[in-house]
């Protein structure tokens, strides 16, 4: 009995396969070298031969002379992108939800949907066009409205507001589709219910379409926590300038420069170490927290 | 023991690329000084060198990374006997980091007078040398210092898009009676080795000269050892890597300006006479390869580097050339940071005091330190 199951599912298993496979060799494997974060890694000695220094490349991360500033950028950026990624799609996902027209709703969807699929490379170049303080449409724009030009990639007060806003206009079309499959899921009996009760569209958004919401909201807001050091490379690297290093010069930029472009790969190592560590951390946490409190499980 | 590449100090030797028909158009002279420079920088900012009739040129390229192939400031403070990011020996006899020397802080200061004047990009803080490119293809640029390949990429863009643009290239103008020496810097980053104990060391001598007979020597077989069919083999050779032909790409240039004046390019190398076609073809009225013209034939690139870097001496190299010493390995990447962060701030209007307090915090933060181990180096070189 239990022999022939397993031959019944034995096709299934070996189609698992590949990507198990894939998991272990390139998520897996490489956790082995994380060991190199404790020495003093020579490319000529070689991972099994260059001598341990113990915590020297933390310690030395931490003596930067502007380590607690690029820190402090990298929290705040990560955390205004954490809270904006997560507030803004679930207010676009509940309004595209009262929508009546569903052909207009699809074009919305799509519309919002296609900055995703750009690069930051790309949009790098289109950003520096479009918020240029002289030729720039956004500050033509302002300008109508007789606001004096800001320059916004080169401020050090406005570059990470405009970080945030612009990965977020990047991203909030993807996080709402999350959002709308996890509206389609809410049982319509319920909005009959309360329409017979007489509650209006807000009552009924906020006693049915939000609970119904709640388990992918916490989903997404556990994983997201995991973010919190990572700012976004991709982004800062190809908008910033020494101009706005102050305020833009994030942890992962920094050590692109001196674990990368100087060939300390210890150093960047034990920095990648470091922020795997704290991302474990605070995503237990924020499960501990969401299975305690929304009662939320995952596994 | 390792063996280098061949050294190229002269490839990226910054020079000076000139819109000279909007010299002519407003009758000002060829940059020979630097208050020349300044005047024609002023020039092409403020009378509409391109007579659309709006205030929207500038005298000068910059971008965020202030030196580089394109565009290279550094050549603006060599004007100025100012080098950026290479070491120089002081008057001592003591090896220094230009970068923190004063007359560093003079050409900031005259940088930050052009930018004040509208001379330079108010932009210039964020854009990356594409995006300058993009403004200097679309005519909007008048000047920039750069590299000998500057005509093939940005110039040749804007010699397509405007018929009548023309570019010159001019040697660093300077400051003051003495001439101006171009920094040049080459990076030692690969190496042939041999493994200890290896049955034949000398193998690897024999390969290279048997590279340098078969492309460059007087009986070379470039026809079947350089260019077959269109297909470089000789970049496959396993001992070639580096090594050009001894001059390098200026007895390439004098190679072909000789073939030029005697009309003969039969003898040339297979790489020379494809430049040799493309300057026929130029001068037979194809603007699409003025830029091979512009970097290889008469007053282009390899001209001026001969007659004034080279034959009137005009080079500053980077006194160390050593593989990066631990001081470097730890804080170079935070002395880059300081010397960009500081010199851009100061083109931007920060008061200039600002520099001496970035050379007390240069040395501070590494910079002492790396420069005693950089004369340490030197002083086991001799």
């Amino acid at each position: 009995m239990r022999f022939a199951r397993t031959r019944r599912q034995l096709p299934l298993h070996l189609m698992v396969l590949p990507s198990a496979a894939l998991v272990l060799i390139f998520s897996y494997g490489p956790i082995m070298g994380l060991y190199i974060a404790f020495q003093k890694f020579s490319v000529v000695k070689g991972m099994f031969h260059s001598p341990w220094n113990g915590l020297d490349n933390f310690d030395y991360m931490f003596s930067l002379p502007d380590i607690w500033q690029v820190i402090r950028n990298t929290l705040l950026i990560a955390c205004l992108k954490i809270v904006a990624g997560l507030a803004v799609p679930i207010v676009v996902a509940l309004l595209l939800n009262e929508l009546g027209n569903r052909i207009f709703k699809r074009w919305i969807q799509t519309l919002i949907y296609l900055p995703h699929f750009l690069s930051w490379i790309i949009l790098g170049g289109v950003l520096i066009d479009v918020l240029s303080p002289t030729s720039g449409i956004v500050n033509q724009l302002l300008g109508a409205f007789g606001i004096e030009p800001i320059f916004f990639l080169g401020s050090v007060r406005w570059f990470p507001a405009v970080l945030v806003v612009s990965d977020v206009w990047k991203e909030f079309g993807f996080s709402t589709i999350v959002y709308l499959a996890a509206l389609t899921g809410i049982n319509p009996a319920l909005y009959e219910a309360a329409v017979i009760d007489g509650a209006s569209r807000w009552k009924q958004t906020l006693n049915i379409t939000l609970p119904g919401m709640l388990p992918v909201i916490v989903l997404l807001a556990t994983l997201s926590l995991g973010n919190v050091l990572n700012a976004g490379f991709d982004q800062i690297f190809n908008l910033y300038s020494p101009q706005v290093y102050e305020s833009g010069d994030v942890i992962d930029t920094l050590v692109y420069r001196l674990g990368l472009e100087q060939a300390q790969y210890s150093l960047a190592t034990a920095v990648g170490l470091l922020k795997s560590a704290v991302s474990v951390v605070l995503i237990s946490a924020s499960y501990a927290l969401a299975y305690r409190l929304a009662n939320y499980r995952i596994f | 023991m390792a063996i280098p590449p061949a050294e190229d100090y002269l490839g990226g030797a910054p020079l000076l690329w000139v819109r000279t028909d909007w010299l002519q158009k407003l009758n000002l002279p060829e940059p020979k000084t630097m208050d020349d420079f300044l005047k024609i920088a002023d020039a092409f900012a403020n009378q509409d060198p391109d007579g659309n009739g709006k205030k929207d040129t500038y005298g000068l390229a910059a971008s965020k990374d202030v030196i580089g192939g394109y565009p290279d400031l550094s050549g603006f403070m060599n004007g100025y006997h100012a080098y950026m990011n290479v070491w120089i020996k002081d008057a001592s006899g003591q090896l220094v980091n230009g970068s923190i020397q004063p007359e560093m802080k003079t050409a900031l200061g005259k940088l930050q007078e052009l930018y004040k004047a509208g001379a330079i990009d108010k932009e210039f803080g964020v854009k990356d040398g594409g995006k300058v490119a993009e403004m200097q293809t679309a005519g909007k640029i008048g000047m920039n210092f750069g590299a000998m390949w500057n005509p093939l990429w940005p110039l040749q863009d804007n010699v397509n898009a405007d018929k009548n643009a023309e570019w010159g290239a001019f040697p660093i103008p300077s400051a003051d009676g003495t001439p101006a020496s171009a920094q040049a810097n080459a990076d030692f980053n690969s190496f042939w080795v041999v493994k200890k104990g290896a049955a034949h060391p000398e193998a690897i001598v024999k390969l290279f000269n048997l590279y340098n007979e078969k492309i460059a020597g007087p009986n070379a077989e470039p026809q079947t050892y350089h260019t077959v069919d269109g297909m470089e083999v000789f970049k496959y050779a396993l001992m070639a890597n580096g090594f050009g032909t001894p001059q390098g790409l200026l007895s390439v240039h004098k190679n072909v300006v000789a073939a030029l004046k005697s009309g003969d390019g039969a003898s040339l190398l297979p790489e020379e006479k494809g430049y040799f076609d493309k300057i026929k073809a130029f001068q037979g009225g194809d603007r699409a390869n003025w830029g091979t013209n512009k970097v290889f034939g008469e007053g282009g690139s390899w001209a001026v580097i001969g007659q004034n870097y080279v034959d009137g001496g005009l080079l500053t190299k980077n006194a160390y050339y050593g593989p990066p010493t631990p001081g470097m390995t730890e804080k170079k990447a935070i002395l880059d940071k300081l010397v960009l962060e500081t010199f851009t701030k100061i083109i931007l209007g920060s008061p200039l005091s600002e520099f001496d307090k970035f050379v007390s915090d240069w040395n501070k933060l590494g910079g002492e330190q790396i420069t005693k181990e950089v004369n340490d180096w030197y002083a086991s070189q001799s």
